[in-house]
């Protein structure tokens, strides 16, 4: 379907992959609060057995597409936003994540789980700025997808969905309206990270949003004579470490930006895994700060998100010390 | 709304037209009547060999909790299923996977963490179940189990297949949000599914009238209307009319069912004797006991040739089971 280039926005391309999906593979099916709503209205395309809205029933619902992938269905679970996936929390961490261990493999468990992630332009409060992907990392057996970008918010979500699972998938508030400009990969295997720009000087992972900015930082850095390389783990679990590995061994300095408070974040474990495999490197991470974020009208989100500036001043003293 | 109205539809006209077989049960068919008492027998017998087995292991009974007085609930639930209908129980399992087929070798392993077992020790007591019997699910955390079985109906909704689940919980669920949550949503969409509820009117130690606000659990059911009915456990034929009730509505389009069914459990929460001493204080169910009044009926109608048969040919069984669990090894991890 031929679309306007302002229409091809993550938000866009995401609903794309689970209607190309849901063509595909007859078990793909969506549940949620008003899933109903989705645009391109996937309700009249598929008909209500197949996107079901539901009650605001987070734990239940969650449990529902549980037990619907124990007996073979691929459900799709809108939660909304990742700070309700807390009221799943028994249903993600106790059931789908567990389903294939704790039964020695008689059962699956491939379900999507997908919320909206992040710190917004306008800071919603603190039950709107929730980045928890890091405490999903930390749970054995529950794959993490983070999109840093609209062109590869469909290829990860096919991906996803056709995945052994259980997958969340991770949707940044500030990336849901971006349009995608550059090639749409169709498909995007998991636990492949992707090396945005190449460098010399310096390795900057980013998650998510924080891509972006890095970039931006990289382009100031050339100027400057530093060459930044910069990678995309998009996939938090699988984690593509070599590639992150392979890189910091060429430039001996590590800089991690996630957008996630700071302890126990996803640049933590990142440091903490390159680190012990290459003791001598200079690392360093940018996070958000360890506060419950406050509501701004003013739009303040650059006071508690890592931006690019301040990734240049990081990436400046750390190979100043080299 | 054209979905809603299309919810309503109905499914099927006869719930035997899937496979021909009739589930009834007859009081006073003598085969019938040996063939209920030896399956509650032998969850009865099983039970009680975990129970003697475990006497010197606290750490690991811990982790047990026996079925010994709800038999008669399981051994009517899985009767009036189909082989293709699912199965979703909670910790206090044994009973339920034994009515429905499982092997006493196998369960008997897995409880005692051996390889053998049938998730090949991994799961033991509480996670135990065989996918084969179409059991999806058993949770040691209180109701976590009920969405699941909720979904597996929401499945079988999705693909008009006509099969039935069956979710087993305790009272002491019912206090859990996920309980109030799938009951909505079960009710809403008019799922294939029967909410059996073993009221054994305890939560671990407590009693349900300190833990809850409310004294019917089918009054709940009836909140979100669902049909809802309360019955004794002691009567089994009654039990499986209500069942076989409840599982042609779920096939024919008619939604959920909750059953309350009362019950009581002889044997404590866990099946340590700390717990069982304690129980034995509370308990005022002690002389009511639906597989004894079985017995006692079967005797009295002279079948003790026919009694004593069954229960040498169980004793058997279980016995074969334990000898096959102890000789097995533990997983290597």
């Amino acid at each position: 379907m031929l679309l306007d280039i302002k229409e091809r926005t993550y938000q866009y391309l995401v609903t794309e992959a689970i209607q190309n999906e849901m063509a595909r593979d007859e078990n793909v099916f969506l549940m949620g609060f008003e899933v109903s709503h989705y645009k391109p209205n996937l309700l009249e395309e598929f008909g209500p057995h197949r996107v079901i809205d539901m009650p605001i029933a987070e734990l239940a619902v969650t449990g529902l597409a549980v037990g619907a992938a124990r007996v073979g269905k691929k459900p799709i679970v809108d939660l909304i936003g990742t700070s309700f996936f807390f009221l799943a929390m028994d249903q993600i961490a106790n059931n789908a994540a567990a389903t294939k261990d704790l039964f020695a493999d008689q059962l699956t468990s491939s379900l999507v789980i997908r919320g909206l992630t992040g710190i917004g332009e306008i800071p919603g409060g603190v039950h709107h700025c929730r980045m928890p992907h890091s405490i999903f990392m930390q749970i054995p057996g529950l794959r993490v997808v983070y999109p840093s970008c609209a062109e590869d918010a469909k290829g990860l979500m096919t991906a996803s969905i056709r995945d052994p699972g259980p997958v969340l998938f991770m949707e940044h508030l500030r990336l849901y309206k971006s349009v995608a400009t550059r090639e749409i990969p169709s498909f995007i295997p998991l636990g492949q990270a992707v090396t945005r720009i190449h460098g010399e000087d310096v390795t900057i992972v980013a998650i998510g949003p924080m891509v972006k900015e890095a970039l931006t930082a990289a382009e100031y850095l050339f100027n400057e004579g530093i060459s930044a390389e910069v990678i995309d783990p998009r996939s938090l679990v699988p984690m593509d470490y070599e590639t992150i590995v392979n890189s910091t061994k060429r430039t001996g300095t590590l800089v991690v930006v996630d957008e996630a408070h700071e302890t126990c974040s996803a640049a933590s474990q990142i440091i903490s895994v390159i680190s012990e495999k290459l003791p001598y490197v200079n690392v360093r991470k940018l996070t958000v700060p360890d506060i419950n974020i406050p509501f701004s009208a003013a739009r303040a989100w650059d006071k508690f998100s890592p931006t690019a500036p301040q990734i240049i001043e990081a990436v400046r003293n750390l190979v100043k010390d080299k | 709304m054209k979905h809603i109205q299309e919810n309503n539809r109905i499914l099927a006209t006869d719930h035997r037209s899937r496979n021909n077989i009739t589930h009834e049960l007859y009081r006073g068919n003598l085969k019938n009547e040996l063939m209920i008492y030896s399956k509650m027998y032998l969850i009865r017998k099983f039970e009680l060999c975990v129970y003697d087995t475990l006497k010197k292991d606290d750490l690991l009974s811990r982790f047990v909790h026996l079925s010994a007085g709800q038999e008669s609930i399981a051994v009517a639930v899985c009767e009036a299923l189909e082989k293709d209908d699912r199965i979703a129980v909670s910790y206090r399992n044994h009973g339920v996977l034994l009515a429905r087929g499982a092997e006493c070798g196998p369960l008997m392993a897995e409880i005692l963490g051996k390889s053998t077992g049938y998730c090949k020790g991994r799961a033991g007591s509480m996670h135990v179940l065989d996918a084969s019997l179409g059991i999806i699910d058993s949770s040691a955390v209180v109701g976590s189990h009920i969405p699941v079985a909720t979904g597996s109906a929401l499945a079988s909704w999705i693909e008009k297949d006509t099969k039935v689940t069956a979710c087993f919980f305790g009272d002491g669920s019912t206090s859990e949000g996920a309980f109030h949550e799938s009951l909505n949503i079960a009710s809403l969409y008019k799922l294939p599914i029967i909410y059996i509820c073993e009221n054994n009117e305890r939560a671990v130690r407590t009693h349900i009238s300190k833990y809850s606000s409310y004294s019917s659990i089918a009054a709940l059911g009836t909140s979100y209307n669902i049909f809802s009915v309360e019955i004794s456990d002691m009567d089994i034929f009654e039990v499986h009319k209500v069942v076989l009730e409840a599982v042609k509505r779920a096939r024919t389009g008619g939604g959920p069912t909750l059953i309350e069914c009362k019950t009581r459990l002889l044997l404590g929460h866990y099946s340590n004797s700390e717990s069982i001493q304690q129980y034995d204080n509370v308990s005022s169910w002690k002389t009511d006991d639906p597989l004894k009044k079985m017995r006692q009926d079967l005797l009295s109608k002279g079948f003790i040739k026919d009694v004593v048969r069954i229960e040498q040919m169980v004793n058997q069984q279980v016995n074969e089971g334990l000898e096959y669990a102890l000789k097995s090894p533990y997983p290597s991890y």
